[in-house]
């Protein structure tokens, strides 16, 4: 009888052990995720990376600044080597706003991306739409290549500028005003590895486009030309906003 | 043959709890190569990350200190030498070009909110997650003629991304939060109907997502500056006219 009950309160304490197991288990948990796949580590590293080489950089645009700033302090621009300094730096200045606002024709390494409409055959009842490139496709695209430091980009030969639009207009693209049809040729110089392997790793965009049955190719360059904006850049609404006094 | 079935559960419990135990240790110990990486793992390189992005925002002010009594230095030489003149206003041109200034002009003023949650939900950002609405928005936009927008004082230049980082979207590397609010330089008439069109973009944001959008017209209104870093680690000029790559 007593060898019985042994056995019985063993079970019921064994028992009330894992019940307190499962309750500590969530609880430290909180209700949330504990796990994260691993893309998300990768992920935040490499973030963490080119935000650190960025900061990097921009220090050493600070020093150059300031390097500058104490040159014409000190000479107050009387002498002429100072007065031959400040033209230098003000062209060097010149070419490095002129690069970004896309007025210069630039090389370098990078991507070269070839995107076209898929060929299979269409399975019985599958939209056509699948196999087609549209333009939020070409958008995703370039905006991951700008995640991942593009530093200048063309698609199909029209270079990008901050007010350039890719538009889906019947069967043809228009990019700066100007009409596409497939293939889609977009350059991008930068990190040629960086921006391959987020477009075409797991998850990356390029991957799920091959998935769907459209043609996408990319390709790693040590030379890749990325034209100059060539139309007149007109601002009719816009203009400088008045320096405001602190 | 009753004491040996009580004997036989506790003998599979133990079983079962062993089993449990190693599942257990194999899944926290593999956790690198394996499929899942915990959590606590991914909070410290949020931590490390918001250190760097705050450092770094830091650097990138004191920058644009400097960068502006540098203009002022600029601009007083400019008045006594036509070259250096020539120069300055090349500067201001391209800095226009490159948004690297900060704007003024008509135009519209966007605001998303996220659509209003119970409670179970409350945690979930509609707008974080379909982040392509907003690069959708900017794409419109810009079609329509926009000659400058931002979204949340992040100015669009050519090279910004909007991207999902985390539980936040990035414009510019730095992190913003809903509610959105978009504004665009440019015809504000042609502007506000470019995106509010049956069917267009804001009609999606509300009618598939239902989110909370407002549309307003400006007549005047300033965009700021492009505030990251104006600076080519792979890219190099190529000359015009005799096709090499010109060493700056």
């Amino acid at each position: 009888m007593i060898r019985k009950n042994i056995g019985t309160i063993l079970i019921f304490v064994l028992c009330l052990f894992i019940g307190a197991g499962f309750m500590i288990q969530q609880r430290v948990s909180g209700g949330q995720m504990l796990y994260v796949s691993p893309k998300a580590i990768t992920d935040i590293k490499t973030t963490i990376d080119s935000e650190e080489k960025s900061l990097e950089e921009t220090r050493l645009l600070v020093e150059e600044t300031r390097n500058r700033l104490t040159e014409y302090e000190q000479s107050e621009g009387q002498s002429p080597e100072s007065e031959e300094a400040l033209r230098a730096n003000l062209e060097k200045d010149v070419l490095r706003y002129g690069m970004y606002a896309g007025a210069h024709d630039l090389e370098g390494p990078g991507v070269v991306i070839r995107i076209d409409d898929g060929t299979r055959d269409l399975f019985e009842g599958e939209d056509l739409n699948n196999l087609l490139v549209h333009d939020v496709d070409i958008l995703l695209v370039i905006n991951d290549l700008k995640r991942n430091g593009a530093e200048a980009i063309s698609v199909n030969g029209e270079r990008l500028i901050d007010t350039s639009a890719v538009i889906c207009s019947g069967y043809t693209v228009e990019i700066n005003n100007t009409r596409y049809a497939r293939p889609f040729i977009i350059r991008a110089i930068g990190d040629g590895a960086r921006m391959a392997s987020s477009l075409i790793g797991p998850g990356g965009y390029g991957t799920s486009l091959k998935s769907w049955g459209v043609l996408f190719e990319i390709e790693l360059s040590d030379q890749v030309f990325v034209p100059a904006y060539r139309q007149a850049i007109p601002y009719r609404y816009m203009e400088k906003a008045e320096e405001v006094e602190e | 043959m009753k004491k040996s079935s009580g004997i036989l559960v506790i003998g599979l419990l133990a079983l079962f709890i062993g089993l449990i135990l190693a599942i257990q240790i194999r899944t926290n110990a593999g956790s690198d190569q394996g499929g899942l990486v915990p959590i606590g793992k991914l909070k410290g390189y949020e931590a490390q990350l918001k250190q760097v992005q705050d450092e770094k925002a830091e650097v990138v002010q004191e920058l644009l200190d400097l960068e502006k009594r540098l203009a002022d230095i600029e601009k007083e030489k400019a008045q006594e030498d036509t070259f250096v003149n020539g120069l300055v206003s090349d500067l201001e041109k391209y800095r226009m070009w490159a948004g690297v200034l900060d704007v003024q002009g008509p135009g519209i003023l966007v605001t998303i909110k996220d659509p209003v949650m119970d409670q179970y939900q409350e945690d979930y950002s509609v707008i974080t997650n379909n982040f392509d609405l907003l690069l959708g928005l900017v794409n419109r936009l810009k079609e329509a003629g926009a000659e400058a927008i931002s979204i949340n004082e992040q100015r669009i230049s050519a090279n910004t991304e909007i991207s999902l980082a985390g539980s936040n979207i990035n414009i510019n590397g730095t992190a913003t939060a809903p509610p959105y609010i978009v504004k665009a330089i440019g015809n504000p008439q042609t502007l506000e109907g470019a995106i509010t069109l049956r069917g267009g973009i804001v009609y999606t944001m509300k009618m598939k997502y239902n989110l909370v959008v407002d549309t307003e017209t400006k007549e005047n209104m300033v965009i700021g500056r492009y505030t990251g870093v104006v600076a080519f680690r792979y890219a190099k000029p190529v000359d015009a006219e005799t096709q090499a790559v010109v060493q700056p």
